[in-house]
């Protein structure tokens, strides 16, 4: 597993709702493709999105870094959200997605 | 997210009184809908239409989160089903009951009306509650309860109603259109939070397309999760009464010791997204679990849009508007009609073709205009018949007797105003006959009757009103009591009697209203003569017949409406009147005037070989001016009668806005308002009913010397008469 640097592929915007999804997938789409094209020269693992300005995210939002997981796991690679808000892992917590983002429960992690 | 939730809460403060209004409305139709069902009970479109009223209350209180609503109708809504299924079969007793539940929902509801908090709510209606329940259940065969979610395999709660509190499992399978809808899973988890306490929530994720064919705004999500609580299973599946058409819900009680191994417990396996959700009945779709009162997540302006889209109901869309705004438009429209009759008026005076055709053209506008919105504030009487079921229902109970309803013309329209302030009126005619007209079964029966009374309320149009009339078979008036009580209270002088027609007529007395249970008409909150004259304030009128032993019949006529109306417009002299063309039946143009009249103005005239009664204007309102060579006759078709009125000339069909009497004329007899027209004139309205009774009882007076035709016409007043 190569080490991943401080890089951060793509930065979150405060809402990840169901009004911002359509733009993000296509966003999110080219930030993908251009990490999986860009991993033998990186050698990098895990694709990086910066998440700590999430203030808002409904189950559409999460969905979608789901369905970017899913499609990493796939290929033999990762998902990384860095310093995720608590709006974010408050989300990802009540819907039993922390093994999904690979993010620990906020109170067990506390 | 906190914003949100502080939309949210403001959107459902915002929209409570539609809530309220919506489900009183829901209400009144459920309880219609029971009386009909106990003439037809087995009825399926009765029974699917009282389960949809059922459950969209259930599921617009869930919205609200207003708990002790969803889950005191939800016994309702099991047991309706159970009925709609043919499980079980309506009593006289269960409809009582279900009545009753229908009076417990709306008692529940005012408690949450924030303009009514201080109502007297009972503090034993939780003991009703409980009550009723009881009832509900217990009128439930067993069967009847098991095979409740066998059938619905997404209503697999309602069977086990009474099943103890305990740990639930629940598996939501959302649809696609989801998040589309305004639903964000994350709402149910809120509500369910209140619930109980939310333990191994876990998202499925297999159904998730590969990232190139994925739509973010689908939903392929699964949520299992366990709830651990105090709630029953019904309260737990009320809480999924606004998603069901976005998921399939499984929920089942679980056992103390297999809830501790929940954690393993699996999301849940995909179902066929497919599978046939169209068992649930009510338009419940697209709204999030979110709105619940005590939501702190989820959404947003997608959840406010479903929510009133939700609201739009199922039969037919409707568009709340504000009366007064109503009101607002059709007094300009008042207006406009006037201007417009004014702007033809100056188009002929000018003579020029081509703007007089345009001005026929806006008239012809203005006309549909006018209809139309004058459409708009017509509602079907039968409305409030509707509630006179109720009444009647609960009376014969009360009473002890047998009473057929018989509802005929329950669909004639008139405006809203006059239904609402003729309601109260009625009722207390409908008591009234109920209460002193019809008699006990052995009463009945040893007067050779059915046991059963028959009541019978009908509305139709006629002469350009509607007549609404209310009769019964009971034991009519019996006039030897009325005239005895009229001397007592010094009614009649000792020694007069009054013809049959005036002896009936005291009964609207004032005096008479406060007697106890000496006539049969004898008051209940309101006299009849608060019945008259709310009649007449709406230019009504009301009649009375009855046939001692036989039965009592009660005619309250009324105007369509209040504001415009068809009149046809004739000239007396300088003077302009207008009949309500409704009401005018033919006309005889330029015939001979020389008619010998009596003093009274009235005479008779030859129509193809029948004798038409008439009555001359100029006579009956003693107008100055010369009498025609030549003159013509308006047949007025009025209650059955038809007359003719003598008048100089005919000025045609007129579109009349009508303008209250100011209240120096408001006790002129035989009109009904006054209309200016296009050029500034005042034209008054004839009432085609009074004008007739005032040619056959023409006041003593009339013969004073003439004046000015409307000034004169004070002599008419109906205090003058009496």
């Amino acid at each position: 597993m190569s080490k991943d640097n401080d890089t951060i592929d793509f930065e979150l915007p405060d809402d990840v709702g169901i009004y911002e999804v359509g733009e993000l997938y296509r966003d999110l789409g080219g930030v993908l493709q251009a990490f999986i094209d860009a991993t033998g020269s990186s050698g990098r693992h895990a694709l990086r999105l910066g998440a700590q300005r999430v203030t808002m995210i409904d189950t559409a939002g999460l969905q979608l870094l789901l369905a970017i997981a899913a499609e990493l796991q796939s290929r033999g690679l990762a998902l990384r959200l860095i310093a995720p808000s608590s709006a974010l892992r408050g989300v990802v917590d009540r819907l039993g997605a922390n093994a999904l983002l690979d993010l620990p429960p906020l109170a067990q992690a506390a | 997210m906190s914003i949100h939730s502080n939309d949210d809460q403001d959107f459902l403060r915002d929209a409570l009184p539609a809530f309220i209004s919506e489900s009183v409305e829901l209400l009144d139709q459920l309880e219609q809908l029971l009386l009909e069902l106990e003439d037809r009970p087995t009825d399926r479109e009765l029974l699917d239409a009282l389960f949809r009223c059922a459950h969209t209350i259930k599921g617009s209180a869930g919205l609200f989160g207003l708990l002790e609503i969803v889950a005191f109708t939800h016994h309702v809504e099991t047991f309706l089903d159970a009925l709609r299924e043919g499980k079980t079969h309506l009593t006289g007793k269960t409809s009582a009951v279900l009545l009753q539940s229908g009076d417990q929902i709306r008692r529940l509801i005012m408690l949450v009306d924030p303009g009514r908090r201080d109502t007297d709510a009972a503090p034993d209606i939780a003991d009703q509650r409980d009550t009723l329940i009881a009832a509900l259940v217990a009128a439930l065969p067993a069967s009847a309860l098991q095979s409740t979610s066998t059938q619905h395999a997404d209503d697999a709660v309602a069977a086990t109603t009474a099943a103890p509190a305990g740990a639930h499992r629940i598996a939501l399978h959302y649809k696609t259109d989801t998040f589309r809808d305004g639903f964000d899973p994350l709402g149910i988890l809120d509500y369910l939070g209140t619930l109980g306490t939310i333990e191994s929530v876990s998202l499925g994720v297999d159904r998730l397309p590969a990232f190139d064919a994925f739509n973010p705004e689908d939903c392929h999500l699964d949520l299992s999760l366990v709830l651990r609580g105090s709630s029953t299973t019904a309260e737990v599946e009320a809480a999924f009464e606004m998603v069901r058409e976005d998921c399939e819900i499984s929920v089942s009680a679980i056992p103390d010791r297999e809830a501790a191994d929940a954690r393993d417990f699996p999301a849940v396996a995909a179902q066929d997204t497919q599978s046939d959700m169209s068992d649930t009945p009510a338009p419940v779709s697209a709204t999030s679990a979110t709105t619940s009162a005590t939501a702190a997540a989820a959404p947003s302006a997608i959840d406010r849009r479903a929510a009133g889209e939700r609201r739009q109901g199922d039969d037919a869309r409707y568009v709340r508007v504000r009366a007064d705004r109503l009101d607002d438009v059709i007094n300009l429209l008042g207006e406009l009609v006037i201007a417009g009759a004014g702007t033809g008026l100056l188009a002929q005076k000018i003579g020029d073709s081509e703007l007089i055709e345009s001005s026929h053209q806006l008239g012809r506008l203005i006309e549909e205009i006018r209809n139309g919105t004058l459409q708009m504030r017509m509602v079907q009487i039968g409305e409030t018949f509707g509630r006179f079921r109720r009444v009647v229902h609960d009376l014969a109970a009360e009473l002890g007797k047998q009473v057929h309803l018989e509802i005929a013309g329950a669909e004639t329209e008139l405006d809203k105003s006059v239904v609402e302030r003729i309601t109260d009126p009625l009722m207390h005619l409908v008591r009234n006959a109920m209460d002193h007209g019809i008699e006990t079964c052995e009463m009945r029966l040893a007067a050779g009757k059915p046991a059963a009374g028959t009541l019978r309320i009908a509305a139709s149009h006629d002469a350009g009103g509607i007549l609404i009339s209310i009769s019964d078979d009971g034991r009519g008036i019996d006039r030897e009591r009325v005239l005895h009580r009229a001397r007592e209270r010094g009614l009649v002088s000792p020694g007069v009697t009054p013809n049959d027609g005036d002896l009936l007529a005291l009964i609207f007395e004032p005096g008479f209203s406060t007697a106890e249970q000496v006539t049969n008409l004898s008051g209940r909150g309101v006299g009849m003569d608060v019945v008259r004259r709310n009649v007449e304030s709406l230019r009504g009128r009301i009649d009375l017949s009855s046939i001692q032993g036989k039965g009592t019949t009660i005619e309250v006529r009324l105007p369509l409406t209040l504001a415009i109306i068809d009149g046809f417009l004739v000239s007396v002299g300088s003077s302009k009147f207008i009949f309500p063309l409704d009401a005018v039946v033919e006309v005889i143009e330029n015939r001979p005037t020389a008619t010998a009249v009596d003093a009274h103005g009235c005479s008779v005239v030859e129509l193809r070989g029948q004798v038409l009664p008439v009555m001359s204007l100029r006579a009956l309102y003693s107008i100055e001016s010369l009498e025609p060579e030549r003159s013509s006759v308006v047949v007025i078709q009025s209650g059955g009668r038809r007359y003719g009125v003598m008048v100089d000339g005919l000025l045609g069909q007129h579109q009349t806005v009508i303008k209250p009497l100011g209240r120096m004329f408001r006790s002129l007899r035989g009109m009904s308002g006054s209309s200016i027209l296009g050029n500034g004139e005042v034209a008054l309205i004839f009432d085609v009913t009074s004008l007739c009774q005032l040619a056959e009882h023409p006041p003593p007076h009339h013969t004073a010397p003439p004046v000015k035709p409307l000034s004169n016409a004070l002599n008419l007043k109906q205090g003058a008469t009496q």
